[in-house]
């Protein structure tokens, strides 16, 4: 039985490959909905003008091909939630009287905008503006997305595009990281619209470059919709054949877990992989400040300028390790390094 | 001890520790007459004298006389849910590891299809792969046994390719003569003499003879294996061999679990897929270490330059951050200044052996209640009749397929990333 079943998947599974421009594919939409950064870009993109282009788009996408598929999630400051497909309760549906779409629209176009918009516009619709500091749950939309796209890939190939406006900071560093991995591992290239004219995103282009997607900041916001189509809506059997934007320089450099700066020179603990960039941070006590193993006075010696060498023998100071933990708890929000240490920081037994 | 070749362990437990199906394949092997209670089959009865199942039999209408019940539960039974231990251990993630493969003459056997070597081969192509993946700072080597020799096919490095090029060569070899151990040992530690304290120094043996042609007293060999912190980790293919559970015992601080004999093919692959994850540390080996490492900056370059890796011509390539000189492909250590050159994003890779993922809870049927409209929280599916498993800290419910993506692959949980 398991011979016959795996056959018929098999066979499957090669004329998709075969009919390699026939193929349906799926695209999942991250949305970034965060009000306070979309209200600071109002002057020059309201998040209405992106919503219309992306409407555009997605209907684009639709009608390439007839069984070609779309998801659209928001990374909403209040977590992430899927906009389509959603399963809404019956009430709702009467409830709701705005017609966001033409009724005469083509009805597989109407279906799936009436739904996105719909659920986009009750999200702003009961929120009061927030008070305090909002996440990022890029993390949380990233694993909604590649979960939807695993079970909906034996038939369809995907990939994702995320609409990002918000900075780096407060991002998770390790379930990104894994999700970029999962991504990579399933060859679904991650596309980012890096809608902010003001800064890019560093975890962003690694994840694009990683899942070899395309990375682009547009800064000519009333052109949105000619970016979205000459693109990022260029189809994934295509690719290949079109010259698309690509970032020259990407920036790998890494943050010190404890003080936070960028080096490209670290020391790594061989434990826990925490970065360090020096050699002195790891105090008179010669253990390492996220995972608490005592390193080999030899190696650091060895590693360690002379200063430093000293004061391991003499021990003269035993300040420095403390002072660093307790700037380590207080978690300062720097680029990559403090975010990860929270996660990092749990005791291992030995 | 010259040839421990007649050294089988008859004692009870050897047997023990082999389930069900394959325990009377290893007592015709190895000519022994094993306690009849090792003999059940998974029945209860000998192996031999469970009924056949024919495939056609196990599927019934239900009272409706729909199939579709009992054809999805087959379908989710056959998706492995695997319970991982999810205790946080420190590792060593930074690992030099020799795989050593069987290339005698029993490697022509046919119980396992299409025969031993094509499939110990093909299973090793899979393991090396998974090997980088999981740990990208780590350096392999590959040795293999033929003719009482062993010889080096693919030297200790950190890219995968170079060794799957190595292995795809030995595939056309023909398993040759018989093997030795000794050799192969004393081979691999040299591999790993030069290794830096805080990496770890393993070998992993697939071994698949009853015999090893030693030139000289194996547990010489064993002795400086012991005092050179080398583990030994063997995957027997027949019976299990009473000299290598010594070595795997001693090498391990008395640990037995790192010698396993397989079952069949599926178990075959899964004993080197357990291999993939990098050991907890243990208390007598540890040495930790600070270790200096570059993170270099990707160029792309409008004119072709030379690379210091290969010395060809190419567009772009990284610039190592303390000697400026260009690199084709990461990780690697560079080749002017000898400094490990990795991306940050290599070490993230490694972070899900640290921090597991807590393993989901099934939820019973009498807990699922009825207004329940019964949704997978990440894939957005219909549960229906299908089993849901919920996270023990967000509590949300998520489908099989979702459990198994999640824990094999993503490392996240969706629910807890979003609160």
């Amino acid at each position: 039985m398991d011979a016959i079943a795996d056959k018929t998947f098999k066979t499957d599974a090669n004329s998709s490959t075969s009919h390699n421009y026939d193929s349906p594919s799926l695209l999942t939409v991250i949305i970034d909905t965060n009000p306070v950064i979309w209200e600071q870009l109002e002057p020059t993109l309201s998040f209405k003008a992106m919503l219309e282009s992306l409407t555009v788009s997605i209907n684009s996408h639709l009608a390439l091909n007839n069984a070609n598929e779309v998801a659209v999630i928001a990374n909403h400051y209040e977590g992430a939630q899927f906009l389509y497909p959603c399963h809404v309760s019956r009430e709702d549906e009467e409830n709701q009287q705005v017609n966001f779409v033409k009724t005469d629209m083509y009805r597989q176009f109407r279906i799936i905008d009436d739904s996105f918009l719909s659920q986009a516009f009750k999200l702003f619709k009961d929120d009061t503006p927030p008070t305090t500091q909002p996440k990022n749950f890029l993390s949380a939309s990233l694993s909604l997305a590649l979960a939807y796209i695993n079970k909906k890939q034996s038939h369809l190939k995907s990939r994702i595009l995320i609409m990002n406006v918000t900075p780096d900071t407060h991002l998770q560093y390790i379930p990104i990281m894994n999700s970029i991995f999962a991504a990579e591992k399933n060859h679904i290239p991650i596309d980012v619209a890096q809608l902010s004219p003001h800064y890019n995103s560093t975890f962003l282009q690694q994840a694009s470059d990683a899942t070899h997607g395309v990375y682009l900041q547009i800064k000519t916001h009333t052109a949105l919709i000619q970016y979205m189509m000459t693109v990022f809506f260029i189809d994934l059997s295509i690719r290949d054949s079109v010259i698309i934007p690509g970032i020259k320089e990407i920036d790998f450099r890494a943050a010190c877990y404890v003080t936070g700066d960028i080096v490209d020179v670290g020391f790594v603990c061989s434990v826990c992989l925490c970065i360090l960039s020096d050699v002195s941070l790891v105090g008179k006590e010669r253990r390492c400040p996220v995972c608490d193993v005592q390193f080999d006075v030899n190696v650091l010696r060895k590693l360690a300028d002379r200063k430093f060498a000293a004061l391991i023998g003499s021990g003269a100071n035993g300040e420095s390790g403390a002072v660093k933990k307790r700037k380590l708890i207080n978690g300062q929000s720097n680029g990559t390094g403090t975010t990860a240490t929270s996660a990092t920081a749990s005791p291992m037994p030995l | 001890m010259d040839d421990s070749e007649d050294e089988f362990k008859s004692d009870h437990e050897q047997q023990s520790s082999k389930g069900g199906n394959s325990n009377t394949r290893v007592t015709s092997r190895t000519r022994r007459k094993a306690p009849q209670a090792e003999l059940k089959g998974t029945s209860g009865g000998y192996a031999w004298e469970d009924e056949i199942q024919r495939s056609w039999d196990i599927v019934k209408e239900d009272e409706a006389g729909s199939l579709a019940g009992i054809v999805s539960g087959l379908v989710e039974s056959r998706k492995k849910r695997v319970i991982k231990n999810v205790t946080p251990f420190q590792r060593g993630i930074i690992r030099n590891l020799i795989l050593v493969i069987d290339l005698s003459t029993v490697m022509m056997e046919k119980d396992l299809r299409p025969n031993r070597h094509a499939l110990a081969v093909e299973n090793a192509i899979q393991f090396v792969t998974e090997f980088f993946d999981q740990n990208p700072i780590s350096q392999l080597g590959i040795i293999i046994m033929r003719n009482g020799l062993a010889q080096l096919v693919s030297q200790v490095s950190g890219s995968p390719q170079e060794h799957i090029d190595a292995l795809k060569s030995i595939k056309k070899l023909e398993p040759k003569g018989d093997p030795s151990l000794q050799n192969a040992l004393e081979m691999a530690r040299g591999l790993l003499l030069h290794v830096a304290s805080h990496c770890t120094r393993e070998i992993l043996i697939v071994f698949g003879s009853l015999l090893s042609i030693d030139p000289g007293n194996i547990h010489k060999t064993i002795d400086s294996l012991i005092e050179e912190r080398i583990r030994v980790q063997v995957i027997g293919l027949s019976a299990q061999v009473s000299i290598c559970k010594e070595i795997c015992k001693k090498t391990n601080f008395g640990d037995e679990t790192a010698y396993k004999v397989i079952l069949n093919e599926g178990h075959f692959k899964d004993l080197l897929m357990e291999a993939v994850v990098p050991l907890p540390v243990n208390k007598v080996n540890k040495s930790f270490t600070l270790v200096k490492m570059g993170f270099p900056h990707r160029v792309s370059e409008e004119t072709p330059s030379f690379c210091s890796c290969h010395s060809k011509l190419t567009y772009g390539g990284y610039i190592c951050p303390s000697c400026k000189s260009k690199i084709c492909s990461l990780p690697t250590i560079c080749p002017c200044c000898n400094i490990m050159l990795i991306l940050s994003t290599h070490l993230a890779r490694s972070y899900h052996h640290l921090i597991p993922l807590k393993n989901y809870i099934e939820v019973a049927r009498e807990d699922i209640t009825g207004e329940d409209r019964g949704v997978c929280y990440s894939c957005q599916s219909m549960f229906g009749t299908g089993s849901r498993y919920a996270c023990e800290d967000c509590s949300k419910e998520f489908c099989i397929d979702c459990d198994v993506f999640v824990h094999e692959t993503l490392h996240n949980c969706p629910g807890c990333e979003n609160t």
